[in-house]
């Protein structure tokens, strides 16, 4: 079959990305962009038997979507708390609202400092209540018995996030704008605090948390705490627990990746559940389906991170191709992928993880056959599961180095060498755990073996990454990067990738009717 | 015609099974489920171009190989195998690990790597760099700052607990890093 591969979302969401960063960065009234699209629009339309003209005005569209797609993600109503916080400030104020995100212990002052997201729903004025809406981030000491879909009442002192970080790669008062948070209520040990009512929230949410929260008491009841903690990030997307020096463990080895849900959990999680459907007899199809609803269920339950959502909508993508009859291609479902989630929130583009996953999966579907290529010409290697994994090792790294160095400071070199047996280790754990999960809920005398075989693959995980830590050589700080290091550090690379291509195809024609 | 290619694998997609099995079907050729026939198909070297090839091909496989009923009861499939295989593994190891354990308890110490202080990389206070001391969880860029313009003026610490001298670091901080740090 040497038919073209048809790739309609990959232009789509270019067009979308560029419009959203002229959005982000080019303070121009919106109307100029409404303008812009409807004009645009119209003239696709009218040039519609054209494929040229109509696909050039169709991708203009696109782009000034992405622009307005910014512009209303971050407007806000005229009764939004934002516009009330600068009567208030350094006053205590009384807010009425709702819980609407679990409630997270922050590591310090021995985990006594909670915080959470707070829906407002009224404000105290000073002629009485008054409506304000809005998100913001409680934090407040203590341990009160507030959960998530609580009414409460609290009193506290609203305030900008503050950025006591002077890298200007990180921003945390950014992070929490992506997040739809501009203020902070900062509530003292004993300010007022009352619980009106209960799981006003959305019921779907609620139940998916109190499943997470009895998730992560089976793995307190098998494990140790730590052990508990990495494996709650494997399986659950939690890695607030995880203490900070196994973190920095993971991320100067530059495996760091393993402890984020990605699709590499999600392919052995849809794995377990078409194995697990086979015992129905509800064919193929059924199976299929159960299975992608399911995998939108873990999505919801591990946090609906970018990069969870991502890996979600490719592996439904590719379940629907086999009901559909449908070939997929892995560089269209990728772009799918990240066109439905900007659509969703535009601003998850400046996200690190949204960066990171894309980026990472782009690499592996776009290098990791040149890698192989040039690996078994430069070293004679057979193409086999050893040189496929390496290269792709390999391609991700390169591909990812300019994005950790300028965000988080460091290189990794040994991030090669111990992704090879770091993967194949987390994988098994990924498998153990999800085993240990559902014996400890129908047959818990076997989640007691589970939980053993557990004990033993993480420790050997974690101590294999202890020794990586303590090669000379395995990671080195920067300091002083900027973008525009990151820019051409790309640009060499893809100037060296397309190099390759050239120098491949000059030198073995027939190479291309092999890719084919 | 049908072209044999010797023990060559050729993948077909899950489009192309369905279209197989409904072409089976309406030719009134009940076809087992799975993949099993189809890769079995594939394996003996056959590429499929005609619709007629196909249904005459698989029907002439499953009248060389007939299933032997009794022998069904040992017969897994790949996935079964494996799931089972899996499940002996996990309780085997599971059970001698359980066994060593409680035969051995000062072993499930030694195994417990993830909490014990042997994951925390010590840093020598007396050598560390500011950067050193950053990296470290609890300490921020004042107070590496301050045990560094301490050590510089007040020499070498002698005693971990000496840096509760430092300007800034209580009780209740140093309690927290102090498991990160050694003076030597």
């Amino acid at each position: 079959m040497s038919a073209k591969i048809h790739r309609p979302f990959v232009s789509v969401v270019l067009c979308l990305i560029l419009g959203i960063m002229v959005g982000k960065y080019f303070p121009v009234p919106g109307i100029i962009f409404y303008v812009a699209i409807v004009l645009t629009f119209t003239l696709a339309v009218f040039v519609f038997q054209n494929a040229i003209l109509s696909a050039a005005f169709l991708s203009l569209t696109f782009l000034f979507l992405g622009a307005i797609l910014v512009e209303s993600h971050e407007a806000l109503p005229k009764d939004d708390i934002s516009y009330e916080a600068r009567y208030y400030y350094k006053q205590p104020l009384q807010i009425r609202g709702i819980v609407v995100s679990d409630i997270g212990h922050k590591e310090s002052f021995n985990r006594r400092k909670i915080n959470f997201y707070f829906q407002a729903c009224q404000i105290k004025a000073k002629w009485g209540w008054k409506k304000a809406k809005g998100k913001v981030l409680v934090e407040m000491f203590g341990s009160p018995d507030i959960h998530y879909g609580d009414e409460l009442f609290v009193e506290g002192k609203l305030h900008r996030p503050y950025n006591f970080n002077h890298d200007k790669t990180f921003s945390y008062r950014n992070y929490l704008h992506q997040r739809g948070v501009d203020l902070i209520l900062s509530v003292k040990k004993n300010a007022p605090l009352k619980v009106l009512a209960q799981d006003q929230g959305n019921p779907l949410k609620g139940r998916s948390l109190k499943l997470r929260a009895s998730l992560n008491a089976i793995l307190n009841k098998y494990l140790t705490p730590n052990e508990s903690a990495v494996m709650q990030a494997f399986l659950l997307g939690e890695r607030t627990n995880i203490p900070p020096h196994i973190n920095n463990l993971f991320i100067q080895t530059g495996t760091a990746h393993i402890l984020a849900i990605s699709g590499f959990n999600v392919s052995i999680v849809a794995g377990l559940f078409l194995i697990f459907f086979k015992l129905f007899p509800l064919g193929r199809r059924s199976h299929l389906l159960l299975t992608v609803f399911l995998l939108m269920g873990y999505s919801f339950l591990t946090g609906s991170s970018p990069s969870v959502v991502r890996s979600t909508i490719m592996a439904v993508i590719f379940l629907l191709s086999f009901i559909l009859e449908r070939e997929t291609d892995p560089l269209n479902t990728l772009a799918c992928s990240a066109f439905l989630i900007l659509l969703w929130n535009p601003l998850n583009f400046f996200d690190i993880g949204f960066q990171l996953s894309y980026v990472c999966v782009l690499c592996m579907i776009l290098f990791t056959p040149e890698a192989v290529k040039l690996m078994s010409k430069a070293f004679s290697l057979k193409e086999d599961w050893i040189s496929y994994s390496l290269s792709s090792s390999v391609a991700v790294w390169l591909g990812v180095l300019g994005l950790i160095a300028y965000y988080f400071k460091i290189i990794t070199p040994v991030t090669v060498i111990a992704n090879f047996i770091v993967i194949p280790l987390s994988s098994m754990l990924v498998v153990l755990g999800f085993g240990l999960l559902f014996t400890a809920v129908v047959f818990p005398p076997l989640g007691v073996f589970f939980g053993l075989c557990i004990k033993i693959s993480l420790n050997l995980l974690i101590g294999l990454i202890f020794l990586f830590s303590k090669i000379p050589g395995a990671y080195f700080t920067l300091n002083n990067i900027t973008a525009w290091h990151v820019i051409v550090y790309y640009v060499i690379v893809l100037s060296l990738f397309l190099l390759w291509k050239i120098f491949l195809f000059k030198s073995v024609p027939n190479s291309f009717s092999e890719v084919k | 015609m049908a072209v044999r290619q010797a023990r060559q694998k050729i993948y077909l997609s899950a489009g192309q099974i369905s279209q197989y099995r409904c072409l089976a079907r309406d030719r009134g050729r009940n076809l087992p489920a799975g993949r099993q026939v189809f890769e079995e198909v594939v394996k003996a070297s056959v590429e499929i171009t005609t619709e007629d090839e196909m249904s005459e091909e698989v029907v002439e496989h499953q009248r060389n190989h007939p299933p032997n009923n009794n022998l069904r009861m040992f017969h897994f499939t790949k996935q079964e195998r494996a799931v089972l295989l899996s499940l002996a593994a996990v309780v085997s190891i599971g059970s001698a690990l359980h066994v060593t354990f409680l035969k051995y308890p000062e072993l499930k110490d030694i195994v417990n790597f993830a909490d014990s202080p042997r994951a925390y990389p010590k840093v020598n206070v007396n050598t560390a760099s500011a950067e050193e001391l950053v990296a470290l969880p609890y300490i921020g860029e004042k107070t590496a700052k301050n045990i560094i313009t301490f050590r510089s003026e007040h020499g070498r610490f002698l005693n971990l607990e000496d840096i509760k001298k430092v300007k800034g670091i209580r009780e209740k901080n140093y309690q927290i890093f102090s498991k990160y740090l050694e003076a030597r």
